[in-house]
């Protein structure tokens, strides 16, 4: 009796916590942001780690001053070759999202000044539920 | 007929023993950790411009071990990070550096010429060797190491297009033999590894 009164609680608890993050108490949030080094009019890409703590959003766009374009894309490996893939958006689930290299990229077309190690410049991430993200991205070698 | 029998086992117990006493001496074999080419074959001459213009001829390399892949400068994730990795690789070589060339064989002649090949794959390491030149020496050589390119054309992308490609990083020794390739994420430790069992 008392044994099964235990596991009550235990298993309400358990719902309660589960709930709780669920329902979002943090806000979505962004980290370990590089990009890697480019020539001027050349290309380069940016990474990151975004951390969801609440229900699914998704990536919509990305924006950037010191690219003519900036998309977002996914390196594809078919039988040894590479693919690029565009992205028209990207699902953010609950959790983590990781952009790395040889995965998901925000892809910096035409760079308008060489990007060197050490440089720092802002990137715009635009979400469908949490709205813009402005991050500083700090250049350096993977 | 008994005398015979205890003969022949006699026999083959110096025989077990004389091999492997010739075993335990025989010098280890330290197995790749790259795709073997067995048997090795003689690497494709390739005959391409350089970034200062002047022509380049993979057989005057004999003597260097040549790390050769291929890729294109607008690529923004799989040739800087084998280019990053080939880095690291030569950073972890030590003395040895001197005895590695690294090659970058464009699959972009249209967009890189040699001098933004040199620019391009300098930033990485200033030795490193990025090559162009026409489509139809360019072919030769993509064919001739069975490399897969295809431009793809992205509408609602401001790339115009990409190009897709293979992937592998190729090892010739340095009697010009294809030795290895390796597959595109191979951790630099096997890289760092199999060059030491060719510099033995």
């Amino acid at each position: 009796m008392f044994g099964k009164v235990r596991l009550f609680v235990f298993a309400g608890l358990a719902f309660v916590l589960a709930a709780c993050g669920a329902s979002g108490s943090g806000e979505l949030g962004v980290n370990d942001v590089w990009a890697r080094p480019g020539l001027a009019d050349g290309n380069s890409a940016v990474f990151f780690v975004i951390d969801n703590p609440g229900a699914e959003d998704f990536l919509l766009s990305a924006s950037s001053d010191v690219a003519g374009a900036v998309e977002l894309h996914k390196t594809v490996m078919e039988n040894d070759a590479m693919k690029m893939v565009q992205q028209m958006n990207v699902p953010v689930p609950t959790g983590e999202t990781v952009f790395k290299p040889g995965d998901l990229h925000v892809m910096l077309i035409g760079l308008k000044n060489d990007l060197n190690p050490g440089d720092e410049f802002t990137l715009t991430l635009n979400f469908e539920k949490a709205g813009k993200k402005t991050l500083s991205v700090i250049v350096q070698e993977p | 007929m008994n005398t015979k029998a205890v003969q022949v086992g006699l026999g083959l117990l110096v025989l077990i023993g004389v091999v492997g006493v010739v075993t335990l001496f025989l010098p280890k074999t330290e197995s790749f950790r790259g795709t073997l080419y067995d048997p090795a074959l003689p690497a494709p001459d390739i005959e391409l411009t350089q970034g200062n213009g002047s022509s380049f001829r993979l057989s005057e390399k004999r003597g260097k071990v040549v790390l050769l892949f291929f890729g294109y400068t607008s690529c923004p994730d799989v040739c800087p990070t084998t280019l990053s990795e080939m880095k690291r690789v030569m950073a972890e070589l030590g003395a040895n550096t001197e005895r590695v060339q690294v090659v970058f064989v464009t699959v972009d002649p249209e967009r890189d010429t040699p001098e933004k090949l040199k620019e391009y794959v300098s930033i990485f390491n200033p030795s490193f060797i990025g090559l162009s030149g026409s489509m139809e020496a360019l072919e030769k050589v993509w064919s001739d190491y069975g490399v897969y390119r295809e431009e793809e054309e992205l509408p609602n992308s401001a790339t115009g297009y990409l190009v897709n490609h293979t992937a592998r990083v190729y090892l010739i020794d340095r009697d010009g033999n294809l030795r290895l390739s390796y597959s595109y994420g191979t951790p630099t430790d096997d890289f760092v590894h199999d060059l030491k069992i060719l510099f033995k």
